[in-house]
């Protein structure tokens, strides 16, 4: 969900603001070139910095990190909206469906998408997964390693979109590349990329309308209201679509990226999982806790007070997921990975209304992937390059060297 | 036991459906959550109180029994 860029220069601090909550955090950067993407968080407790803070870096914006507080946001989508909520500002986006889309018209949405992404209807994609990760692992087995990212994690959530979507799948090189320059190019081989991204779903829509087949394009195009008419326009499926490729995509690369350095830094952990399956749907969980994903966002609807503070219209507010999992009030041991968490409400997916649609699909993706993974690639461990964070919207890693077999 | 879900609090996160298959479910069009049965099978306890608990919303009570009138989850402030 990379579509902006980061501000450093210091944004003016606006007059509802107490000066002695202002504090630079630029959460693009905190992740950035640093082995530890999620360091910096913790360190603003070390600091003592407030609960509630005001970040000059990005235009200026609220930050929340603790987990009642980022749960409550969440929560309130009557004080609290959706769009535009990008942190710094993003004018030239419309707002995604159902992502930032508020109440009342929301509810239409998720209805109409919400049986698409079902536990049952992620059980009936399992085969699919299943192939993709099969097609990946093939040309991994007759190797002893690779850069995990570009031959694997990123990959992976391009294919599972495209069969998903109906879309041919020897377009895929194609279409891995254009993603490849949409989420780490400059910012004109971004914008190049995202025209023919959306020029390329766009055609596809368009022949789907004429000639629907059984895919979810096809069903997003042909859906109907209970009257018997076209559920959604051209442009509604446009965006909807769009909205599916972008939150598939490096957030399910992401939470590869951590858990897989995990498990490769942890021979041990990862052992244990080799040889006891059953392990893994818990374990993913817990590592999905600690490694959250998205930097979620906010803009208050109106003027407000919320916990003694005033909050103006407009206002952006950050919530920081990762450090909202490692909360010590919501989580025992909240820095180690304790892989049989049982009361592991961790907010990876966020909450309330807008929780992740397609969390049960991203589930079952990372579930079958380090099944297939741990059968198929025996013990694997770090290359020997470093690995670095990559901050912004999502948390992610640079790259991933990772090696198998006998050692070097 | 007992339990009892709010359908206004549950946004469809599925955690009790993955923990306790066989004591939620969840609907095909919303996602939330359906109690197959409302009074638990004893061998079904535990993981029905595990279901509960992984509820980001704390949208299901459990009750230790039909007479019960507070619940044995949530119970007020808990961590683990």
């Amino acid at each position: 969900m990379a579509e902006s860029r980061s501000i450093d220069a210091l944004a003016p601090v606006p007059d509802h603001v107490p000066r002695e909550l202002v504090y630079h955090f630029n959460h693009w950067r905190a992740s950035t070139d640093v082995s530890d993407p999620y360091a910096a968080f913790a360190e603003l407790d070390r600091k003592g910095v407030p609960k509630i803070f005001y970040s000059t870096a990005n235009g200026g914006h609220w930050v929340v990190r603790h987990y009642a507080l980022v749960h409550e946001i969440f929560n309130d989508h009557q004080n609290f909206g959706t769009y535009p909520s990008f942190i710094p500002p993003n004018p030239d986006t419309l707002p995604m469906i159902p992502m930032q889309i508020d109440p009342p018209d929301h509810g239409r949405y998720k209805r109409l998408l919400g049986p698409l992404f079902s536990p049952a209807a992620a059980r009936r994609l399992e085969q699919a997964i299943a192939k993709t990760v099969d097609e990946l692992l093939q040309p991994l087995e007759r190797k002893t390693s690779c850069e995990f990212l570009g031959e694997y994690a990123q990959r992976f959530p391009q294919l599972v979109f495209l069969r998903l979507m109906g879309m041919p799948v020897e377009k895929a090189a194609e279409f891995v590349e254009w993603a490849k320059d949409f989420l780490t190019g400059t910012v004109s081989e971004k914008m190049e990329a995202k025209a023919k991204i959306v020029q390329f779903i766009d055609e596809f829509v368009e022949q789907r309308g004429i000639k629907p087949g059984e895919d979810w394009t096809s069903l997003l195009v042909t859906a109907v209201t209970e009257e018997g008419s076209s559920a959604l326009n051209r442009r509604e499926v446009l965006n909807i679509c769009y909205m599916l490729f972008l939150a598939g995509l490096d957030t399910v690369t992401n939470a590869h990226a951590h858990i897989w350095r995990y498990l490769a830094e942890h021979a041990e952990v990862q052992e244990d999982l080799r040889r006891n399956v059953a392990k893994i749907p818990l374990a993913i969980e817990e590592l999905l806790r600690l490694f959250a994903i998205t930097n979620n966002s906010r803009r208050a609807r109106h003027d407000m007070d919320f916990h003694g503070l005033k909050l103006k219209a407009g206002d952006a507010v950050l919530l920081i997921v990762a450090a909202a999992n490692r909360d010590s009030e919501q989580f025992a041991r909240p820095f180690d990975a304790v892989l049989d968490r049982e009361h592991n409400v961790h907010l990876t997916f966020g909450a309330g209304i807008h929780r992740c649609l397609g969390s049960n699909i991203a589930r079952t993706e990372l579930r079958i992937s380090l099944e297939q993974w741990l059968k198929r690639v025996p013990a694997f461990r770090r290359g020997p390059e470093e690995v670095l964070g990559l901050g912004g919207v999502t948390i992610g890693l640079k790259s991933l060297p990772l090696e198998w077999g006998a050692a070097r | 036991m007992k339990l009892q879900v709010d359908r206004e609090k549950c946004v469809g996160h599925a955690r009790c459906e993955a923990i306790a298959p066989g004591v939620f479910a969840t609907d095909e069009i919303e996602g939330r959550v359906i109690l197959i049965t409302d009074s638990v099978p004893r061998e079904l306890e535990q993981a029905a109180l595990r279901g509960a608990k992984a509820c980001p919303e704390r949208a299901i009570r459990v009750f230790a029994n039909e007479v019960a009138e507070q619940p044995v989850w949530p119970a007020e402030r808990l961590r683990r």
